[in-house]
This record gives structure tokens, sequence and C-alpha cells, in this order.
């Protein structure tokens, strides 16, 4: 691995960093929050800043990055960014314990929106907007930024690339992939200016707008309201919260080819097909099945259920209600929903509906060879036949998503005193979703998991977020070889 | 700009590794899922996969975008289909690689430009004349013809004995003839630098200068007095590529032999051939290779089929006693390993110089280029000072040249000048300028229309 090019590469991350601090530290100013948060956010950016520019300056020169350096500065960076990005919540003082302030970056830049803490409302907005920010710099894609703006990344750009970028095949929209990383960052803002705007419509306040639209589009979940969108009894603004949601979840390829005006796009493709046909089938269940069971009138039922599953399928976590308390069948659809998460290039998590869909293709196939065994069967995603390589590739990411999901739960039995909050605390965070069921319903948060318990989750989000590969290749010892 | 690659083969790669690094956006399509997976593990470029003469295929790669297509795929018609279906589709620059000379020669009816191909570029052409350009000059590593020939480029490598080795430049003993020469670039292992007054000279560099073909002659034989012209050159294969460079010599007064293998090939070059002295036979064979008759000036081209049976044959016949040889060698990758051998003097490879003929093309889209030499990075660029030019009424001496550019040439009308410091430049001047890779685009924006 080539030091020097992944140092330098991460330490323009660092500078990045820092100046999203050095903004929540004009913000808690502007504000006039308490000292304690100001001081922090002051001292982060500084130390982050600092840090970046230092390690930029002492590696500079000509670098080349490789295939593998791609790795490296992927997770490498991921952990760097984590660890610098707990700090204005360690040293302002509003999470102590370094373990649960690394719990929230980390959640925050996978953007899965688990929170260590109870109450929001009293939390200065200098640290509520940094922990938007993490969700906003997470959910594109740091490393897709970098892509982006650095010019030098060659070969090794596309490596940063498929680290972040969700997915199996990786469209190129264009053929450099900087050009690409830029076309996805612009849609990206484009989106979130949209909502901030349609938010300001329902009467939301500027602060919340930015805070949640942040949360929203990077499908994080964090709010600055402890009963999160609930809060604001507006059925207007859940509306435009369920739309970006779905936007968020979906490809970003399909939203820069309706920019450029071919909005049948959606409609063409066949993962957000098979998304849409989920989300209606999930949203009719858990309507028809709180309907007089939680709900009296129907209105109620449908309000909250689509509002529910939304936000989890979607993996973004906001709540309306608390499905904690709703029957069991709506529970496990949710919890499935959890899984399954939004489309590949999406800032949304889970396995994919372009896996769950083509693994479905898969055993129609195989049933369909049952019947007549001599029928030749193409799987096809997009009119187009699958390569039987990227088949393959597939179902061993399900088959791989399946036993973490069943190694990390035995695991969080050990911390958990039921069987449902470690299954569905480990789903949340895999997923990138945030709220789980009991101990982790949305009415309750993950403060009370003990340390160790929150080290597993933290490996579980970073897992999800990278999609297993990039992370794993770090536990093979021919990665460190030169 | 934006530019579509039909073909991931030798020359496709390479050409998309050369335009890529130019801060090009490429596109290549391919039959093979392989070849494209192989480029794009090392380029910054989009890959399609699917027949590159399909219109849907073209239309996915988002043909109407596109600023130049160059297809290089084996099959003819393929390439020249695609540059067709490119045409109709409106793309401004074709480029077809062509083998067939039927398709290269046509009647005029049917000519390239008339189905909207651009250029038409052979391989085999391409290289035959490299070669042929080597052998005219023996001792050089290239001769490039600049100003319709009325000034040449020359690289020439230093060899042991050379007089160049004894004394630094400025103490030449005619000074006034190295006032009307200039020293472009000097090229030591990979390292490149421009020559200058006091450079000492080392075995092994190679020295490229710019001047009139009589200073060049007068300066190669103080540079290099045992140099003489060769008495005879054997072709190994008679292929497209031998017999075109047969051909090629008969017009020089040079013996020739060619030897090849096959009956009826070898019966096609004798009837093809007037004063070449065809001979079937294995090159291979040091039999063979004594009955052509090496003698002390003779040149030796490999140029059969295999790579290997060319390094192989060119180091048995160094070992006859053929004073110079040189192999046709289509893997890009062995060029560097052959530079190694002593025995084996030149490697040149069929992919490569055609895709010196296609960058040569590509750069005249804005800077008209003059020529690119084979061996060294960089390239010669011939340009005029515009009306108005940053350059015109100042001396070359007192203008900010950016790094890596050396002003190697000047023409004035019919005159040709020598590019010294105290040259006074005017707007009409046409001025050939070397520039090293990453100062083409420099030059390229200084002199953009």
């Amino acid at each position: 691995m080539n030091a020097r090019a992944v140092i330098h590469i991460i330490s323009f991350l660092l500078v990045v960093v820092g100046v999203a601090m050095g903004v929540c530290f004009a913000a808690a100013v502007y504000f006039h929050d308490p000292a304690p948060a100001r001081f922090g956010l002051m001292v982060s950016a500084a130390a982050t800043l600092i840090s970046g520019l230092a390690a930029w300056l002492a590696t500079r020169g000509e670098h080349e990055l490789s295939w593998r350096d791609g790795i490296g500065v992927g997770t490498i960076g991921w952990l760097a960014v984590a660890l610098f990005g707990s700090l204005p919540y360690l040293l302002s003082g509003v999470i102590p314990g370094f373990v649960s302030a690394l719990f929230e970056t980390v959640s925050g830049f996978t953007t899965t929106g688990a929170s260590v803490i109870a109450v929001v409302e009293p939390v200065p907005k200098g640290i509520l907007l940094w922990r938007a920010t993490t969700h906003f710099l997470g959910g594109m894609g740091v490393l897709v930024l970098c892509v982006a703006v650095l010019p030098f990344l060659g070969v090794g750009g596309m490596q940063l690339y498929r680290a972040e970028v969700a997915g199996p095949s990786k469209d190129r929209l264009t053929p450099r992939i900087a050009n690409t990383a830029k076309l996805l960052w612009g849609v990206y803002v484009l989106l979130c200016v949209l909502e901030i705007l349609m938010l300001r419509v329902g009467r939301m306040g500027w602060f919340d707008a930015v805070c949640h639209s942040f949360a929203t589009i990077a499908t994080g979940g964090f709010s600055t309201r402890t009963a999160s969108i609930a809060a604001y009894h507006s059925l207007y603004i859940e509306c435009v919260t369920v739309a970006f949601m779905l936007l968020g979840a979906t490809n970003f390829a399909l939203h820069y080819a309706a920019l450029r005006g071919d909005l049948r796009g959606y409609a063409r493709d066949s993962e957000f097909r098979f998304f849409a046909g989920l989300w209606i089938i999930a949203c009719t269940i858990v309507t028809l099945n709180t309907w007089h069971t939680t709900y009296a009138s129907a209105g109620a039922a449908l309000r909250n259920s689509v509002f529910s599953v939304t936000s989890l399928m979607t993996t973004t976590g906001f709540s309306t209600a608390n499905f904690d308390q709703w029957p069991a069948t709506s529970r496990i659809v949710l919890l499935l929903v959890m899984v399954i998460g939004g489309c590949v290039g999406s800032t949304a998590g889970g396995i994919k509906h372009l896996r769950v869909d083509v693994a479905v293709k898969k055993i129609a196939r195989r049933v369909k060879l049952f019947m007549y065994p001599q029928a030749v069967v193409q799987i096809k995603m997009n009119r187009e036949p699958v390569d039987e390589d990227i088949i393959s590739n597939i179902l061993g990411f399900i088959i791989l998503y399946v036993i973490a999901l069943a190694i990390a739960s035995v695991i969080m039995t050990a911390f958990t005193k039921d069987m449902l909050s470690a299954i569905s605390a480990v789903i949340a965070t895999m997923g990138g979703v945030g709220p789980g069921l009991g101990l982790v319903g949305p009415t309750m948060n993950y403060a009370t998991i003990p340390a160790a318990g929150k080290i597993v989750l933290m490996l579980c989000m970073l897992l999800g977020r990278l999609e297993f590969y990039t992370l794993l290749a770090l536990f093979f010892p021919s990665f460190w070889k030169k | 700009m934006r530019v579509l690659i039909i073909g991931s083969g030798t020359a496709g790669q390479n050409l998309a590794e050369k335009l890529c690094a130019e801060k090009h956006d490429v596109v290549l399509i391919d039959r093979q899922e392989e070849a494209l997976a192989e480029a794009q593990a090392q380029l910054d470029i989009l890959t399609i996969q699917g027949e590159g003469s399909s219109p849907k295929v073209l239309d996915t790669a988002q043909i109407r975008k596109t600023d130049l297509l160059v297809a290089v795929t084996d099959s003819d018609e393929v390439n020249m289909l695609a540059c067709m279906l490119a045409h109709a589709a409106g793309v401004p620059h074709k480029v077809a690689r062509v083998s067939n000379l039927d398709y290269i020669h046509p009647p005029e009816q049917f000519s390239p430009s008339k189905l909207g191909i651009d250029l038409v570029v052979s391989q085999k052409e391409e290289c035959a004349h490299e070669l042929f350009n080597i052998l005219r000059m023996p001792g050089t590593l290239e001769v490039v013809d600049l100003f319709e020939g009325e000034v040449l480029a020359v690289g020439i490598r230093v060899h042991m004995d050379s007089p160049l080795l004894r004394q630094p430049l400025k103490s030449f003993p005619q000074p006034e003839l190295l006032k009307s020469i200039r020293f472009v670039a000097l090229k030591r292992g990979d390292d490149m630098m421009v020559p200058r007054g006091d450079t000492q000279f080392m075995v092994g560099d190679d020295v490229y200068f710019v001047g009139r073909p009589n200073d060049i002659s007068l300066f190669m034989t103080w540079a290099w007095p045992e140099r003489t012209s060769f008495e005879k050159v054997i072709i190994a294969g008679g292929g497209d590529l031998g017999l075109q460079l047969a051909r090629m010599l008969e017009s020089t007064g040079m013996q020739i032999v060619l030897i090849e293998r096959d009956d009826a090939r070898a019966n096609h070059c004798s009837g093809v051939l007037d004063r070449t002295l065809v001979i079937k036979g294995d090159a291979m064979d040091e039999d063979t290779l004594k009955n052509a008759g090496i003698v002390a000036g003779t040149a030796f081209v490999a140029a059969t089929g295999i790579d290997e049976n060319n390094i192989i044959g060119c180091l048995l016949a160094a070992k006859c006693g053929a004073r110079f040889t040189l192999a046709q060698v289509t893997r890009p990758d062995y060029v560097p390993v052959i530079d190694s051998l002593s025995l084996l003097d030149r490697a040149v490879s069929p992919p490569l110089s055609m895709i010196n003929a296609i960058l040569h093309f590509v750069r005249g889209k804005y800077v008209k280029a003059a020529a690119l030499f084979h061996k060294l990075p960089g390239e010669l660029l011939d340009v005029v000072i515009p009306p108005k030019g940053k350059w015109a009424g100042k001396a070359i001496k007192d203008i900010k040249i950016p790094d890596g550019v050396t002003i190697a040439g000047a023409r004035r009308g019919t005159e040709v000048l020598v590019a010294i410091g105290d040259l006074v430049l005017a707007e009409g001047d046409r001025l050939v300028i070397f520039a090293l890779p990453e100062a083409v685009a420099k030059i390229e924006a200084l002199f953009k229309k």
C-alpha cells in the first residue's frame, strides 16, 4: 500500500470535516449556544483542520492511487472521519463517554440515525447541526466527494467510488468517474435544497428544515425533536418527508436522467418498479393490520402506516407513531422491509431491491426449470440478461448479509435481555435505519446498550454502509503486504 | 473532447491510455467483456460491451456527443461501418483501421472520405513506413520530415566510440555549424533533458536534433564518422508488412533479400517484386541466413507474424554478422525488454506505429502536428504565430516559453530560419515546437484558434 497517497487523501477528508465543523461553530455563535458547545465545536474544528492540513502538506507531491490503495482510503478514511467527528460531542460534553460519542458519529456518517441522546431539545443548536451534517456528508459519501474534487486519483478513484456507492453494478454516467461523482453530488445537493424549501412552505423553521432535509435525503433519521416528525403535527410535513425519503432511497442515476428530461426512466427501471411494488404491498398490509387494532379510523391507520413503512424501508428512521406497539404482523413486515432497504446507487442501506429482485428471479427460474427441465431461462434486469457472474455475486452478498445479521444478533443477545431487541438492533444498524423494536424502539434510544454492544453495532453500521467487502479486505493479511 | 474507441485490443487500449492521460473523456466499446475488464482496471474510462457497428450500442455510447470516433477492431468491415454510422450521427471526426488494400485505395467513387471516414490507417502500412525510414538513415533512431522535408528531425544513440563523448558540445570543431542545428532533447534512461553547450554526453544517450538536411549530414559525419548506408537488407517473412517494405526499398539502391517459408506466398512475393531476391526457407535456420549472404553492411528485418520468432531471428542474424537488426514486435510489453538486448538494435510495434498516426491526426484538430518521435515521449508541433499573437515581435530568448518546450525550427515564407535565441519572430511565422507530453496541452492552449 502506498501510505503517502492514502494519508494524502485521508487528510483531504479531514479538511472537509474540519470545514463542516467550522460552519457548525459559526452556527453555534449565531444561535448563542452555551459556552461549552461553542468551545467544543471551535476546538474540534481547529484540531481537525490543523491535522488535515498538516498531513496534506506533509504528503504533498505526485500521487497515483492504485486499486488496493483505494480500499485503504475507503476504510481507514471512514475510521479517521468517525474519530475526528466524535470530538464535538465529547468536547462540548453533550455526550460523555468516548464510545457513546463515537457511536453517535458513526451512526451519523453511516446515515443510520441510531442515537444515544434521550432528549434532543436541550442539545445546543450547533451540535444538532453537526449531527445533521454528519448525515449530509455521509449520505452521498465523503469518498465520492473526494473523487469529485481531487483531480489526481486515477484508477484508484473508481475504487473509492465503488467503496461508497451501493450496488453490484456501478453505473457511470460519464466516462470520467470524477464527473460522475460531481453529478451525483450535484443532484444530491439539489434535492436537499428542494426539501428545505418545501419544508419551509410547511412553516418549519429554517434551522429545523435544514437539519431534517439533511437527515431525509441522506436517509439518516436524526431529528431536532425527541418526538421526531410527530412533533410537528402536520400532514403536509409528513407528506413532504415521505416523498423525499422515497427520493433519497431511489437510484440517483434515475434522478439525473429525470433532470435531463427523461421522466419515464423511473417506470422503465426494473429495480424501481420492484421497490414501488413492495412499498405499496407493505403499506397495504400494515394499514389493514393497524386499522381497528391500533387506530380506530382508516385515515389515521393509513397516515401512520405509510409514514412508518416508508421511513423504515428507505432506512431513514423518522417516526410519527410508536410502531413497537403495533400488532405482530405489522412489526414483522416492518422488520422485513428494514432488511431489504432501498435501491442501489441511493443513500439508503439494506440488502437493496436490485439484489432481492435478482434472487427472486433466480428462484423463479429454478421452479421453472423444475417443471420444464429443458427450458432456457435468462434472468433479466431492465430487459437485459444479467451476467451469471453478477448473479452469483449478488447471491453471495445476500448470504454474507444474512450470516452477518445472524452472528451479530447472537452477540447482541449478551447485551439485551430479549431476542427481539437484539435482532432488531442489528437489523436497524446494519441496514442504516436507526430505531428498531423493543429496547431500541422508536420511543427509546441506544444509550442503554453497554459499550461493548455499541462497538458491535458500530461495526454493523460500517459493514452495512460500505457493503462488507471494503471493510473485510482490511482483515486479510495480503492487503497489508507490499 | 469525448472520444469513442471501438476495439479493446492492443491498439485500442494503448490509444485509450494516451488519450485518457491527456484528459479526454474516453468510451471504449468491445465485444468481449474480458478485454474491457482489463482496460477498466487500469484506466478511468467508460466501457460498453457490444458490437461496435451496432447502431443500438453506438446510441448507448451517446454517439451524438462524441467528437472523435476511432474504430480499431480486427475487422475492416466493422471499423468502416462504425465510421459510416458515426458520420450519419454527425460525429465530426472518424478514424478507421483498415488492412485490406482494396479498401485503402479504392476507385475514386468509393473513396473513404465519401463514406465519411476522415482517416484510414493501416497498421502494416504505418509500420512499413517506420521501418523504411529507419533503414534509409542508418545509425539514426528515427528521422522525421518537417516543413515538407526542408528540415529534418533526427535522433541518434551515442555509441562507445562516438566523438560526441570526447568533448562537450561547445568545443565542437565547427561552431558555426552548431548554430544551425537545434538540440531538442536528450533521453538518458528514463530521464529527459534539453542538451546545452556544456552537456557531457554518455554512452547510450539518445540525442534528438533538428536542422536543414545538409547541416544534419555534416553534423552526422562528424558525430558518427564510420556511418555508412546499408548495402543490403534481408527481410524475414513475406507477409503484408515484409512485402510492402521490400517494395518501398526497391526505390533505393540497396540490395534486398526476402525470406519466406511458405511456397505459395514466396511465389506471390516474387511475382509482385522486381529486383528483390526471394528465397524460400526458414529465416530461423542458420544455413538459410548464410545462403541469403549476410555481409558486413547488412541490415536484418524480422517481420514474421510471431514476436518470439522475430526476436530470436534477429539475435541469430546478429551472430551471423548482420550490422543492424530490426524486429517487428506486436506486444508492446516486449519493447522495453528488447531495448536491453545489445544484439537487437530496434523493435517496431505495428499497433504503436498506427497509434502514432492516429494521435497525429487527433492533434491536428487544434495545432497541426508536425510529427511524433516514436521512441521519445513528447511531440513536434507545427504552429503558426497568429496575428497579434503573444510571441510576435519578440526574440526567442525573450519569450517566456513553458517548461518542457523547445522551439526547434522556424520558417518565414519559403525561408527556413534557425531558431537561435536572437531570432525575432513575426506573425505568420511557422514554428516547429518540441513539447514534452505534459506541455503539449499548454502549447495547444496558446495556439488554439
